[in-house]
């Protein structure tokens, strides 16, 4: 299925891309130094519900008094549809532009 | 201490089936490592064979054997012989753990733990001698034998059969092939368990063996590009991690934001004003996408090209890029106060408000039918007309409301 949002400048960063994943294979296996990213191995084996990480984090950062729900953690209402003044306000300026186009020639 | 002290105390604590004892014993790190070390100068793998092997029960002279050479080694930091020996320490032991049951598993992860700080020391050693690494591989074939001897244990009654070291010695394979950039073979040692009935399910484990193995999980997928099964993976992975690691958390939360991004659901800001690394990976592309500014996210993109792809996360960035178009769109249609149909120069000129300074206006409608095709608009194009045509029944859904799809 064609993608049509592969715009030239996706088409540039895919290119880019692809260079330096050739740069990064001809070094030596540096990857296998990097201790950093690895995920730990924990330091106890058994725990209950309230002392998960986020049980704990809800608590602490006074969500409901404990109760609350891992659904604290996301933030899913910033789509909502409130209008934004600066946003319309540029928007009206860039249409304007675009309806008197011989304006925008002469100045 | 001498050698024969050491295979005493090894005997005492293998009769009292004390596995934490007979770590203790075994490990290289341990205060008994300095006696054992002055009490046994200048010894060598010949002196110690000749002197010890067949004088204890096997695999015990081995063990015991490595084992000192192992201390030897490291107090020379001679990583690379230090690692041989641990490896042969190891595989002796293995042939001694699959005669027995699920008492000697703390003995194993402390082997299994120790085997591979040793290599890893080892692949840095090699490195700067300009050598090709080999100790970390070898590492993971090791902790893949003691996979397979934990999966195969048909004698032990099911209480105490090997089989309750499955998912702890996979979550250490697993890492190992991660490490190794070897991730192509975790298929191998997942469907080990898979095709193995007798294995019990994964809920009835240590919650830590749980949450690591579901990470992995969770990371295969995101490399299979399956996103459902990531996020679900993952999400089990967040919810159960342990208080005492926030590290882990951030490690699952590093896969995790990006998978939730593109169903448009973002990291609340008091998460990542705990962990500033996460901050610093998502937090631009969060509010240039509020902002509804293009430009912004692609800038973003470039200066932070290096990590998302050292992660694996940049395709899925790149897919997030389809949200951030569409909430122009989106806003562009409020700010004209929801019409049914949109000229095409509006959205034109909403992507110019976005930074698109110089798109042209065939490419402002090549990404409209995009957030079409992709459902982030529900309507269509009318291209005689340069109009687009909305549905009438929310034409710009929630994006929540948008399933994740696989590899799209």
């Amino acid at each position: 299925m064609a993608d049509s949002s592969a715009t030239a400048k996706d088409v540039s960063m895919d290119d880019k891309n692809a260079e330096k994943k050739a740069e990064e294979s001809q070094q030596p296996q540096l990857g296998v130094l990097e201790e950093d990213d690895e995920f730990e191995e924990f330091a106890v084996q058994e725990w209950k519900d309230e002392e998960t990480d986020v049980a704990k984090y809800l608590e602490q950062s006074g969500a409901t008094g404990g109760g609350g729900a891992p659904s604290h953690l996301w933030e899913d209402s910033w789509d909502d549809d409130d209008v934004e003044e600066d946003f319309s306000v540029q928007l009206r300026e860039e249409l304007a532009k675009a309806a008197k186009p011989e304006d925008a020639m002469v100045s | 201490m001498k050698l024969e002290n050491l295979a005493n105390h090894i005997n005492v604590a293998l009769k009292s089936a004390n596995a934490p004892k007979l770590a203790t014993l075994l490990s290289y790190q341990d205060v008994h490592k300095d006696g054992l070390f002055v009490n046994n100068p200048g010894a060598s793998r010949n002196s110690l064979t000749s002197r010890y092997a067949g004088k204890l029960a096997s695999p015990w002279d081995e063990v015991c054997i490595a084992h000192l050479l192992v201390i030897i080694h490291t107090k020379d930091d001679n990583y690379e012989e230090a690692y041989k020996e641990e490896a042969q320490l190891v595989n002796a032991f293995l042939r001694y753990f699959t005669t027995q049951t699920r008492w000697l598993l703390p003995t194993l992860w402390l082997l299994l733990a120790e085997l591979r700080v040793l290599a890893h020391q080892g692949d840095v050693a090699l490195y700067s001698q300009g050598k090709a690494t080999s100790c970390c591989e070898d590492a993971a074939r090791i902790c893949n034998k003691a996979f397979t001897l934990c999966v195969t244990d048909r004698t032990s009654a099911p209480a105490e059969s090997r089989k309750w070291g499955v998912y702890r010695s996979v979550n250490i394979v697993l890492k190992c092939y991660f490490k190794v950039n070897r991730t192509n073979l975790s298929k191998n040692v997942i469907r080990a368990i898979e095709a193995n009935p007798d294995i019990p399910p994964l809920e009835k484990f240590e919650r830590s063996a749980q949450v690591t193995y579901r990470y992995y999980q969770g990371l295969l997928a995101l490399l299979d590009e399956n996103y459902i099964k990531a996020e679900a993976e993952l999400t089990f992975a967040c919810e159960n991690c342990h208080w005492s690691s926030p590290r882990n958390q951030e490690r699952i939360l590093t896969f995790l934001i990006p998978l939730r991004m593109m169903k448009g659901s973002f990291p609340a800001a008091s998460v990542l004003a705990r962990f500033p690394a996460l901050e610093d990976l998502y937090g631009r592309f969060i509010s240039n996408i509020k902002q509804g500014n293009v430009v912004g996210f692609d800038q973003a993109l470039v200066d932070l090209e290096a990590r998302l792809v050292q992660l694996n996360i940049w395709l899925m960035i790149v897919k997030v890029r389809e949200i951030a178009v569409s909430r122009v769109f989106k806003k562009c249609w409020l700010a004209l106060q929801k019409p049914s149909r949109v000229p095409i120069p509006a959205f034109h000129a909403a992507l110019k408000v976005a930074g698109e300074k110089d798109m042209q206006v065939a490419e402002a409608e090549c990404l409209v039918a995009n957030s079409i095709f992709k459902g982030y608009i529900k309507g269509y194009i009318s291209h005689d007309t340069q109009l687009v045509v909305l549905s009438k029944l929310d034409p710009f859904p929630k994006l929540g409301a948008r399933a994740l799809r696989n590899g799209l």
